[in-house]
């Protein structure tokens, strides 16, 4: 299985395939969906993009098996595809786990272990991996001065939330999310511009390269909003019914267990609501931009210069300029 | 006082250069002076998603203040010229203005002091078609 793994590009999506993070999957900014569909199609392929596109399968029989695992994930083809059948539990998808393996979630299509293999320790999921690289600017044909990832971008391992019918006739059926399951994580870094020549037209300040680097943290502080915002309440609320010691009683079968702990957690509106309050603060052009260039220090452009003999069609740098 | 902009091409593919002239004229039967310190811009704008905006077009300021004066006469202008070479694919919104005063907020289509602006040239549009 692959991860879909984006880079920022200009003014579009690029993806591409990694195996480095077989359980994880991305959820993407809801305007890119065509795109997106090509990619998924392109890299975890037509079986779950098909999937997408018809909806769900009809339901299939879990043949006995004493759990059910369900997959509150809205972007289906996120999922990861270990699985033996997908089905309809009111707004959910249901998936049922392969008889023949004792540890089906860990199993990759070849039968090999695959997944998070994760001590079950709740991991951090905001990484600010703050300034990458320097390059020339975006501005100048170079890739510098933006971020490393798409706005929007989270990496998310779905939760599975296994259940239970209850003990004896007139008990309470069980729910619980497994370890290792259920995270998001936000990463976000940037590529800085290079101080002085970025290009034969283009000189920009050591001041000026600064000041890029201060926009680009701004956006990284935007995100990081937004996901304590959306991300760290799912986090609280996975976490604390992850593991049989923690699971919710609810119902009379495992399956109203189930689909009332899917309830709780609220993972497709809070995974879509970080994507949809990310994108639109951090799109470039957007407010995060537009509230920075307002600000006095912003940096501009001081025109046409010669720096140490070579002409330059613009010189950028902080005010009071040169 | 007018402020005008004029391009050398609206439509271009990305990775041609384009180039955006600011006139600033006087309109009136009086001399003028105009301080070249309050004229920003041109200022492209790539639409939000294509590209963030690039740095505001300004000028470097002459130590002594005289010397950033420029006096006009009725019906003549003054003007700067910038290019770029690699706007990104999509619509570019190019933005300039007079201010009457300095403003220290200068975000591409207007200062962030309303009252600062003395004149504003209508936006220019450029498509910019992606290569290849």
């Amino acid at each position: 299985m692959m991860t879909v793994r984006q880079m920022k590009t200009t003014g579009g999506w690029k993806a591409h395939a990694s195996g480095q993070r077989p359980a994880a999957a991305q959820v993407l900014a809801p305007h890119s969906m065509p795109a997106t569909i090509l990619n998924l199609q392109r890299t975890v392929g037509n079986r779950l993009v098909q999937r997408l596109v018809r909806g769900p399968a009809p339901s299939q029989p879990t043949a006995g098996r004493s759990r059910s695992l369900f997959a509150p994930t809205a972007l289906e083809p996120m999922q990861d595809d270990g699985k033996s059948g997908v089905g309809p539990v009111g707004q959910e998808f249901v998936e049922t786990a392969p008889q023949e393996s004792s540890s089906p979630e860990q199993l990759n299509e070849e039968g090999l272990l695959d997944g998070e293999l994760g001590s079950g320790v709740y991991p951090r999921v905001f990484t600010n991996s703050g300034k990458s690289g320097s390059s020339a600017a975006w501005f100048a044909g170079g890739a510098g001065g933006q971020g490393d990832q798409d706005v929007g971008s989270i990496t998310v391992v779905a939760p599975t939330i296994e259940s239970a019918d209850p003990p004896a006739a007139g008990g309470t059926a069980t729910a619980w999310v497994t370890a290792g399951t259920g995270t998001a994580t936000v990463t976000r870094s940037f590529t800085g511009v290079l101080t002085g020549r970025n290009s034969a037209d283009w000189y920009i300040t050591a001041m000026g390269a600064a000041r890029v680097d201060k926009h680009e943290r701004l956006h990284i502080a935007s995100t990081k909003g937004h996901h304590d915002t959306h991300i760290k309440p799912l986090e609280t609320r996975v976490a604390a019914r992850t593991g049989v010691a923690k699971a919710l009683g609810s119902g009379a079968t495992k399956a109203a267990a189930a689909s009332a702990l899917v309830a709780l957690l609220k993972w497709n509106a809070s995974i879509t609501s970080f994507t949809n309050a990310d994108t639109t603060a951090n799109t470039p052009g957007g407010p995060v931009d537009t509230a920075d260039q307002a600000t006095a220090d912003s940096w501009r452009d001081y025109g046409p210069r010669a720096v140490g003999g070579v002409n330059y069609a613009h010189y950028a740098d902080t005010p009071p300029g040169p | 006082m007018q402020v005008t902009m004029e391009a050398d091409r609206h439509e271009l593919i990305s990775g041609q250069s384009v180039a955006v002239r600011v006139l600033v004229l006087n309109d009136s039967h009086e001399p003028v002076t105009i301080d070249r310190r309050l004229l920003v811009g041109p200022n492209p704008v790539p639409d939000a998603g294509a590209g963030s905006a690039l740095p505001v077009s300004v000028e470097p300021a002459f130590p002594e203040d005289e010397r950033n004066l420029v006096y006009l006469n009725p019906w003549c202008f003054y003007g700067r010229e910038r290019s770029w070479g690699h706007l990104p694919p999509g619509r570019v919104m190019v933005y300039a203005y007079l201010l009457q005063r300095p403003a220290r907020s200068l975000p591409p289509q207007g200062p962030g002091e309303p009252d600062a602006l003395l004149a504003a040239a209508s936006p220019l549009t450029l498509t910019v078609r992606a290569s290849g």
